[in-house]
């Protein structure tokens, strides 16, 4: 049986201040509508949200986002956003895929209430809009179904003012590492996922295998003869905006976390002159299995000769007994981020980390 | 009046928008909208103007490139860093930079701002303003997050902003039509005027054309400067208070497009700067334009920034000065000092001094008086009359026959604008106004703030009375004026009044006097004692016994004798040098009711054998 899948027509939005996943996440919804689309100033939504909150703690709240959009663009008669929380992330992502399959309305799911800005750190909640959903079967009168796939609009960019292009995941990867329960003290919804979405009319479960942590590395070699094969098995290259995968050529793999939560990054440069945007797929480090797939502005990445040397420049050490480099990046950043992980360098057990901007990381464990 | 001096910076600009001063490194930082750059251009005494060598115009230097269509720049000088308006990045609405002096480099700091113009940078709050042309909206910016806040979203595209330095209000530009400055309450986002504007073009007799940046004239944030591009091209002057617009220098030849505005007020001469299409100009403003000067000096003893609005004097946290007085009213013979020297450089010959009583109209003063002059024949000061000219209420600054020159240590006391002898009680203001000849100067070049003295006017002098004198014998007895007391306790309390009608009395003393210059306290009480801002009400007491009971609540001689009980009473009022207003009263009795004192011989016993 051929799987069920549901792409939303969804703009993608970055945040416009490092404070406002919330916001762009309500903006993008609220564009989204297949009723037609609800214009709202960013800064707008994130005047309502804040008139509307009832959780201090947050800088968008579950209630403050639901009002909101309520207020700014109701929905239409006889439906009405509500607050799904479930200590089950397979019962949120169930009603989830159900909505976006009845109702094709995007759905606002809180990622995870960790920090993810190092310059504001009290900010610690991630909001992102879902926009399609892959399934083994339709979840409409199917309680239990199979997650494969997971789309969605992150707002959460490197830098602010970067474009926003949709991230497709595996549903390991998406039960793995980005979907969390809230965390945030003081919070009554402490141990439970949070989506804003309408009141559920079905119930049932959306299950997917997790991801392997840890393991035997595969060679870059067979890292780039998986992404192809994912490439042509879920026809990535067909799916809008990667069709530029078709015309592009992998480069040489990066291994990142190689001990724990190993993946490969595989960048696809185009063939045409004019690079404007570039599909990057991630796969993971020991089973080769798809992760995720991207586009990021093109990026060069920093050599690992390159990162040692401006390493042992910044330590002062011209000729070290030992050197060693390796690229890291914390497993649990459920942002854009992971797209540009960073060399860490040890040299004669001094350690110091390299940034894909070539900026210098100092507190490096 | 003279005339300001217009001089050109540098030219063969690409229409140079926003711009800011660096007083301390002599040097701007200007965006051009064309060419899409900051750059920065170092400004005299560390270069030259026109052929000078060095020219400043060889020190322009490009900070940062690349900006589509940047508008404001203002700089943070101990960050290192300047926040640039770009108006037409692709895919946003307009953004704000921030961009790192030393390098270049650029930093997003907040998008789709709507078409931003000026910026007002806030840098104790890590926060900015800027108004959106395209959405008209004025926006407050987090520059650490990018949060931005619509505070108002009616504008009709604003280009020009300036925020007060409480952040209550913010004045902004906008180009309408119609043109007009607006004032908008911060924290409410609304519009902070009568009418929704403080002047508008068109009405009340006001140009406005094409205003574009803005900038504090000073300070005191009274007036604002505003650019007016074509076909206007002039830079106007806007008083906020008079609302009083006046051109920049009637007749200088300012270039195409005034556009931005700013003014370096640590200088000496103070200098406006101004970008136009493609020059940056500098005009000197001290050679008409002074408003952080005084224009009245004092009152006697007490500098007019002593005076409170509400007409009080108030030296008292002045340590030093040997005439601390606290919430004074004035009263009597008042000498007021203004400040002729600056009367003088505003091209003033005459002045006439305004006076409204209880917020009644401003009415002219025609009075005499008489003062010293030196003589430089008989070389002492002679008494001379000083009056207004014939039949008008002008007084002639005097000018020395030898140089035609203002000599103030001629006079004594110098800068005597006015002596006036009060009378009525209530509440006065005075102003000045210049002439030139028997034409009064216009503008006003005297700032309206500094040109209010306000003086709380008291001569009623207070009641003062000692009621009656009481022995408690017992029964308490009244003794009367001249009685001798000779019986019953040593125990006296006495029933007085000092009491200022108008709550402005200083102190009060009760004394008793007897004997070979004795004397003793019986009670006493100031205004020290019942200070209690904001009030500045104090009365007295009014047919009260005192002692007060706290804790004794009566008094006792210390030997027999005729006593004198001796009240005197202090009110606030001064005349600028002086407490004017000393009232006292007395009553004597005699006391003779002490137990004698008895020497009683002690028997000797003889001697034992």
């Amino acid at each position: 049986m051929p799987p069920f899948s549901k792409y939303l027509n969804v703009p993608a939005y970055s945040e416009e201040a490092l404070t406002w996943c919330g916001p762009a996440t309500g903006q993008m919804i609220m564009e989204g509508y297949p009723s037609g689309k609800c214009q709202i100033l960013q800064e707008d939504v994130n005047a309502a949200i804040l008139s509307n909150k009832t959780e201090t703690m947050w800088d968008t709240d579950p209630v403050g986002l639901k009002n909101a959009m309520s207020k700014l663009c109701p929905l239409p008669p006889g439906h009405g956003w509500s607050i799904f929380d479930s200590i089950d992330p397979t019962k949120l992502m169930y009603y989830a895929a159900y909505y976006i399959a009845t109702n094709s309305y995007p759905v606002a799911a809180l990622l995870n209430t960790f920090p993810h800005h190092s310059s504001i750190p009290s900010h610690s909640e991630h909001w992102v809009s879902i926009t399609g959903i892959v399934t083994d079967v339709t979840p409409v009168g199917n309680p239990s179904v199979s997650l494969q796939f997971v789309r969605f609009n992150d707002p959460v960019t490197p830098n602010l003012g970067n474009t926003v292009w949709p991230r497709t995941v595996s549903a390991a990867y998406w039960y793995t590492y980005l979907l969390k329960p809230v965390t945030k003290a003081g919070s009554s919804y402490i141990g439970k996922y949070i989506a804003v979405i309408e009141p559920p009319v079905a119930t049932g479960t959306a299950k997917a295998p997790a991801e392997r942590l840890i393991g035997r590395v595969i060679p870059p070699r067979e890292a780039l003869r998986f992404a192809a094969r994912w490439i042509s098995e879920y026809k990535l290259n067909e799916i809008q905006p990667y069709q530029t995968l078709s015309e592009s050529e992998p480069l040489e793999p990066l291994l990142v976390n190689k001990d724990r939560g190993g993946y490969y990054i595989i960048p696809y440069i185009q063939r045409k002159p004019e690079k404007t945007a570039q599909p990057t797929i991630f796969i993971n480090a020991y089973t080769g299995a798809f992760q995720e797939i991207g586009i990021v502005k093109p990026t060069e990445y920093v050599a690992e000769e390159e990162a040692i040397r401006i390493g042992l420049q910044q330590l002062g050490k011209a000729r070290p007994r030992s050197v060693t480099a390796e690229l890291v990046f914390p497993p649990d950043e459920a942002t854009y981020a992971r797209y540009f992980p960073i060399w860490k360098v040890v040299a004669d057990k001094e350690t110091i980390g390299i940034e894909q901007k070539k900026t210098v990381r100092i507190n490096m464990r | 009046m003279s005339q300001p001096q217009l001089l050109q910076i540098t030219g063969n600009l690409g229409a140079a928008v926003g711009i800011a001063v660096d007083e301390q490194k002599n040097r701007l930082f200007f965006v051009e909208y064309v060419a899409g750059k900051l750059k920065q251009i170092s400004i005299p005494p560390v270069c030259g103007l026109g052929t000078s060598i060095p020219s400043c115009s060889n020190t322009i230097s490009t900070i940062a490139s690349g900006l589509v269509h940047p508008e404001d720049v203002q700089v943070d000088l101990n960050q290192g860093c300047a926040y640039v308006t770009t108006r037409d990045d692709p895919g946003t609405t307009g953004k704000l930079w921030k961009i790192n002096l030393s390098n270049g480099s650029k930093t997003i700091v907040a998008y789709n701002l709507g078409g931003p113009q000026q910026l007002f940078l806030d840098t104790s709050q890590n926060q900015a303003y800027t108004v959106g042309y395209n959405d008209g909206r004025l926006r407050l910016i987090d520059l650490m997050t990018g949060a931005k806040k619509p505070i108002i979203t009616s504008l009709h595209s604003p280009v020009g902003l300036v925020v007060t330095n409480d952040r209550r209000y913010a004045y902004v530009a906008e180009q309408g039509p119609p043109a007009q400055i607006s004032k908008i309450d911060l924290s409410t986002g609304k519009r902070a005027s009568q009418f929704g504007y403080v002047i508008r073009d068109g009405v009340g007799g006001i140009s406005l054309v094409a205003p574009f940046f803005l900038a504090w004239t000073d300070d005191s944030q009274n007036a604002l400067y505003i650019a007016e591009r074509d076909p206007a091209n002039i830079v106007s002057r806007l008083n906020l208070i008079t609302l009083q617009k006046s051109t920049v220098g009637a007749s200088l030849p300012w270039p195409f497009r005034p556009t931005g505005v700013a003014v370096n007020n640590t200088s000496f001469p103070r200098y406006l700067y101004v970008t136009t299409n493609t020059e940056i100009v500098r005009v000197e403003l001290n050679s008409w334009d002074f408003p952080n000067l005084p224009v009245f000096l004092g009152v006697g003893h007490v500098p007019s920034s002593r005076i409170s609005p509400d007409g009080y004097a108030d030296t008292h946290l002045d340590v030093g000065q040997p005439f601390q007085v606290i919430d004074a009213p004035f009263g009597g013979t008042l000498d007021m000092f203004g400040n002729l020297t600056n009367f003088i450089n505003s091209a003033a010959t005459h002045y006439e001094i305004l006076m409204s009583r209880d917020w009644g109209p401003f009415l002219p003063i025609s009075i005499a008086w008489n003062t010293y002059h030196w003589n430089t024949s008989t070389l002492s000061y002679d008494l001379v009359a000083v009056a207004p000219e014939p039949n008008t209420t002008r007084y002639k600054i005097p000018k020395e026959t030898f140089d035609q020159n203002f000599h103030p240590e001629l006079w004594y006391p110098p800068y005597l604008i006015l002596r006036w002898t009060s009378a009525e009680n209530g509440f006065y203001r005075f102003k000045v106004k210049l002439y030139a000849g028997a034409n009064p100067i216009s503008p006003d070049p005297l700032p309206a703030n500094l040109n209010i003295l306000p003086l709380r006017i008291d001569n009623t002098p207070q009641d003062v009375k000692i009621e009656s004198i009481w022995q408690k014998v017992p029964p308490d007895t009244q003794i009367h004026p001249c009685n001798i007391v000779s019986t019953g306790d040593n125990k006296f309390y006495f029933n007085i009044t000092a009491n200022d009608p108008n709550n402005h009395l200083l102190n009060w003393s009760l004394v008793a006097l007897w004997g070979d210059n004795m004397s003793k306290a019986v009670d006493s009480d100031d205004y020290l004692k019942h200070y209690s801002p904001p009030s500045r009400s104090w009365g007295g007491i009014s047919n009260t016994n005192v002692p007060i009971p706290i804790p004794a609540n009566y008094w006792s001689a210390n030997e027999n004798c005729a006593h004198t009980f001796y009240l005197g009473s202090w009110k606030r009022t001064i005349d600028g040098y002086n407490y004017i207003l000393y009232r006292n009263y007395h009553k004597s009795i005699t006391i003779n009711n002490l137990p004698k004192l008895v020497v009683i011989p002690i028997p000797v016993q003889p001697l034992p054998p």
